[in-house]
């Protein structure tokens, strides 16, 4: 790869006087890295840890690295060592026959490091059954609740999704007003029909780049008649978390409970809703009354990738190692760590915050990335984008998901076949 | 009344000739000629800066995509039509047609209705305070991206927008009452007209201050009210300004894509990454990588955009300046 | 002109005609459309993240929050507000200078000029200005990336340069406004073609060039997506591109905000102003230009 001086050849091409600054000194090595402005922090510390590598630094917004990525592989040029991918699923996209980008990781790494990520936390980086990337955060979703005010109105955190269900009638009942959601936010929907066992896009094992969609199952029926329900008494509310009416009632202290992603308590209730301290608590998230334990999905959460092609295949490792699994990087993440051994340093300053009701959050935060889905992996298309398209509108003004299960099933199946998808359909 | 944009001496073209057949000699006629072709040399200089950057920027990149549309991404071997196959295939395709047809309907009517109006009464207005609605009619243009987003999101949303009366008038209670109500093309169809109105007004407004003041005054002196005279002669002495509008709205309409894809921005309940048919081109592209059929698509659309435009142009007899 | 003006006088002012009125109210009903945004997005740029949903619309928020979202849009590390400021200028400035140098030449030939070609020409330069950007902008980035150009100032400026829509504009004002008989006593007083263009024809043209300026302006200070393709370096982003990814990179508007970067709505709010207000300043400016300049050329045609 030729040793870049961006400045040097810009300053010769352009005709308008720009400021010119001395070339680069070259190190040995120069890895280029693409992240968003969050990771550019991390990347500029191992740059500064590390002998001899230089860490060449591009700001990528995270909708951005996919169609960044097409444009400078389809150019053959600065493309780059290891890349941030902001939603896990986008491996996904990276890793088709047209674009090819990442490197087969489970060959490579020490198959120790890899047992100590939590259980599935790496599964929206295996496409066609291989490891492309190793996950920088999870975000998988627990009950977060307002401990203060159940106890207030005598409730008990529902374990399973039944009880929360009672819980909605109940407070639909007693307490109107009161809510535990959203019936029209993609995600959460997403989360609870996935949380049933729906077979939304399920891959199958030995079978590349082919999917399960079948949606008319009992499993997916529990959960969509269950909404219906809940937002039939208003106990899930006809806007979204990031809406400002949900977020105006919640600042009223109407959110009692939700099942939310594990950033959902420092990220939202407490700055966007202003939740005042000592009221939140979370708890491990609800499981069906049939089935032995729960099933998680999750709500974000990235990854990190390498170049297939990479001319410093292990500088590139090396720091593919360090940004996920180095106490120096993840000990102070902004969000859960996958790697456990890290998590658990991570994890002190939740047990001690005074902001939660008690110090059992970090314990409901690791005991719920156990229960990940393996299901929550990597698709070519963004499935919450369909549901928002498909269902959203009609849990807006009234109508059913149960009844609009057909259509979002038919959407899903042609999405997935224009994203290259073989599909099964039973 | 066309004569504010036909020059009242006689156009290039025309001189020419009329003096070569005046002429008899043939020595006269090679002078002429001479002078013809230095003519073309000179008319030619002047326009080499613009010739090169119009076949840089405006001929090769088409071309290039139609070429592109041919191939085979990953082979790079022709593929005949297999690309436009493929596009024509696409379930979102109808679909997508059916949006863009709507919100060019709308946002066309909206663009002549709402600039043509406005121009005119700004023109009537006294100067300063025609300069101030002007100006604020223009100002929208300039806010993009990010904040455009920040700020539909919440002129739409009954509970935070500054429009909430007009909402509860109609007894919308949240933004997804009020987008089903208003519906997707119309919304896009405003925030183009909130965004592009401006710079239009502006051409249009340039057009009548432009327009001979003792026309206006024959006017006035036989009695002619003031709506009658936009109606009847202010419109009409335009109307080579408003065809370039029309063209042109149409034209960008058919090739809507920054609205629906800004929308997206806020989180998949709004994101519509396939409800144009740009869109679609760039998903084949962006998250596909399959640059064949996303140039297919574009191809067609501005085989479209070109077919229409080309329609109003010569119908409508737009180069009578150059005859 | 007296008779007239007496006319004018003579028109009784008893009472508002109805279509005064019409006219009043279309005006009122554009001022709310176009108006209550800018104001809504001024008042905005006041609030808290939180007190944008809890205030009522319309409310000014507080100075210190005005203060503390500017040191967060600033001092955040992510920030270069002051290099994208300064791209932003050179593309902008350098692309009106292109294209301002291409335009009228190639408008002045086109009026005045009879050659071969020349409706062909026309025709083209319709065609590519009802051609959008979007349709071309990835063939634009292959044919940079052919020509070693991607990724640098000089890219941006050549494409932004080409702007038919000026050529146009350019065009028409020749066309109609420029005397005739003047170009044609001047080449028989033996001026040569590039003196009558450069000493009759362009001082002539001051409103066209305001004109095809200011829209040029407009387009490159605002250029989106040409740039977010050709421009991979973030030191080389102009201010809509280094703005986006910044505010997309803190997940300031979608769903999650879970990156502690300071950075959200009422940040997002007050870079969009700081796009806006240039583009005020520039307006206002050639405001007096533009209409001077139409009036003269109208006095004249």
């Amino acid at each position: 790869m030729p040793e870049r001086h961006p400045t040097a050849v810009n300053g010769a091409l352009a005709l308008i006087a720009v400021a010119m600054t001395a070339a680069p000194a070259v190190a040995q090595t120069t890895l280029i890295v693409w992240g968003d402005t969050l990771r550019v922090e991390s990347y500029k510390v191992y740059d500064e840890i590390t002998e001899g590598v230089e860490i060449d630094i591009v700001t990528v917004a995270p909708e951005e690295v996919v169609t960044k990525l097409q444009l400078s592989m389809r150019a053959g040029s600065e493309i780059p060592d290891l890349i941030f991918i902001s939603d896990a699923p986008n491996s996904a996209m990276l890793s088709t026959r047209r674009t090819d980008y990442l490197m087969e990781l489970e060959s490579r790494l020490d198959p120790a490091l890899l047992a100590d990520f939590y259980p599935n936390a790496n599964a929206p980086c295996i496409v066609n059954g291989r490891l492309v990337c190793l996950r920088s955060d999870l975000a998988h979703n627990l009950i977060w609740y307002d401990k203060q005010q159940m106890e207030a109105f005598g409730y008990e955190v529902p374990t399973t999704w039944e009880e929360f269900q009672q819980l909605g009638a109940d407070l639909a009942e007693h307490h109107p007003g009161h809510f535990l959601g959203s019936a029209v936010d993609p995600y959460g929907l997403y989360g609870m029909l996935m949380a049933a066992g729906c077979d939304t896009a399920t891959t199958i094992e030995g079978r590349d780049d082919t999917l399960l969609v079948d949606m008319q199952s009992p499993d997916c029926l529990r959960a969509a008649e269950m909404i219906d329900a809940m937002a039939g008494n208003g106990s899930l509310i006809k806007s979204g978390p990031f809406d400002p009416e949900f977020a105006a009632s919640a600042q009223e202290g109407k959110l009692l409970l939700y099942v939310g992603p594990t950033w959902f308590g420092e990220f939202i209730l407490k700055p966007s809703y202003e939740i005042p301290a000592g009221r939140i608590a979370a708890a491990p998230p609800p499981r069906w009354e049939s089935e032995p334990g729960p099933v998680t999905w999750s709500f974000g959460g990235g990854g990190f990738g390498v170049w297939k092609d990479t001319e410093h295949p292990d500088e590139a490792l090396d720091m593919l190692v360090w940004l996920t699994t180095s106490e120096a990087n993840q000990k102070d993440a902004v969000t859960f760590p996958p790697y456990s051994p890290v998590t658990r340093l991570w994890g002190e300053k939740l047990i001690t915050d005074q902001y939660y009701a008690d110090d059992q959050v970090f314990a409901a935060m690791e005991e719920a990335a156990t229960y990940a889905d393996p299901n929550y992996g990597a698709r070519r298309f963004d499935m919450p984008s369909v549901i928002g398209k498909i269902v959203s509108p009609i849990m807006a003004s009234g109508g059913s998901l149960a009844d609009t299960i057909p259509a979002l099933e038919e959407e899903i199946r042609n999405t997935a076949r224009v994203s290259g998808y073989d599909i099964v359909e039973e | 009344m066309r004569r504010a944009h036909v020059p009242a001496h006689p156009p290039p073209g025309r001189w020419g000739v009329t003096a070569g057949m005046a002429s008899g000699t043939a020595q006269l006629a090679r002078a002429l000629r001479a002078r013809k072709r230095r003519n073309a040399i000179t008319a030619y200089l002047f326009l080499a800066p613009y010739l090169v950057l119009l076949l840089m920027f405006g001929m090769f990149p088409v071309g290039y995509a139609i070429g592109l549309s041919f191939f085979d991404t990953i082979s790079g071997a022709f593929a005949g039509l297999s690309n436009y196959m493929l596009a024509l295939e696409d379930f979102r395709l109808r679909r997508s047609f059916v949006n863009v047809f709507t919100y060019v309907a709308i946002w066309v009517s909206l663009m002549l209705a709402g600039v043509i109006t406005l121009a005119v009464i700004i023109d009537m207005m006294p100067r300063r305070l025609g300069t101030a609605v002007r100006t604020m009619t223009f100002l929208p243009g300039a806010v993009t991206s990010a904040a455009v987003v920040v700020l539909w999101l919440f002129l739409l949303d009954p509970l935070v927008s500054p429009f909430g009366g007009v909402y509860a008038l109609f007894g919308l209670g949240n933004r997804f009452q009020v987008i089903d109500a208003i519906g997707l093309a119309s919304v896009f169809a405003l925030m183009g007209f909130f965004a592009y109105a401006g710079g239009w007004i502006v051409v249009l407004h340039g057009a009548l201050t432009a327009l001979p003041e003792e026309v206006m005054e024959a006017a006035r002196m036989d009695g002619c009210k003031p709506v009658a005279m936009a109606w009847r002669i202010k419109i009409p002495m335009i109307w080579r300004s408003i065809a370039l509008m029309a063209v042109l709205s149409i034209a960008n309409g058919l090739q809507l894509f920054v609205e629906p894809h800004l929308l997206g921005l806020a989180g998949p309940q709004l994101a519509r990454n396939d409800w144009s048919l740009n869109q679609l081109a760039y998903q084949y592209a962006f998250s596909l990588g399959d640059f064949g059929v996303s140039a297919a698509l574009s191809t067609i659309t501005l085989a479209l955009a070109m077919s229409i435009a080309l329609w109003i142009v010569l119908g409508t007899r737009f180069y009578r300046i150059d005859q | 002109m007296s008779g007239a003006r007496t006319t004018i006088r003579r028109r009784p002012r008893r009472k508002l005609a109805f279509w005064q009125l019409a006219a009043g109210l279309i005006v009122l009903f554009a001022m709310c459309f176009f108006g209550l945004p800018l104001l809504w997005l001024f008042l905005a740029a006041t609030q808290t993240d939180a007190s944008l949903f809890s205030e009522p619309p319309l409310s000014f928020g507080s100075w210190e929050n005005v203060g503390q979202t500017w040191t967060n849009l600033v001092t955040y590390e992510g920030t270069q507000l002051g290099t994208w400021a300064l791209n932003s200028l050179i593309y902008s400035v350098g692309g009106v200078g292109l294209s301002l140098v291409a335009a009228l030449p190639a408008g002045y030939a086109l009026a005045t000029h009879a050659f071969p070609g020349r409706r062909a020409i026309l025709l083209v330069t319709m065609v590519a200005m009802i051609t959008p950007n979007a349709a071309v902008v990835l063939p634009i980035f292959l044919e940079m990336n052919l020509l070693g150009l991607n990724n640098t100032r000089i890219s941006i400026i050549l494409a932004t340069a080409f702007f038919p829509f000026g050529v146009y504009l350019a065009f028409i004002y020749f066309a109609t406004s420029l005397p005739r008989e003047i170009l044609n006593s001047a080449r028989v007083d033996g001026a040569s073609p590039w003196q009558v263009f450069r000493w009759i024809a362009l001082p002539l043209a001051k409103p066209a060039i305001a004109l095809i300026a200011f829209f040029s302006f407009v387009a490159n200070w605002s250029n989106y997506f040409l740039a977010f393709v050709l421009l991979s370096d973030d030191e080389l982003y102009n201010l809509p591109v280094g703005l986006t990814s910044l505010i997309s990179g803190a997940r300031a508007l979608s769903f999650s905000a879970a990156t502690g970067i300071p950075v959200r709505r009422p940040e997002a709010i007050q870079a969009a102003l700081l796009l806006v207000l240039p583009v005020l300043v520039i307006f206002l400016f050639s405001q007096r230009f533009i209409r001077t300049g139409q009036l003269a050329g109208s006095e004249k045609g």
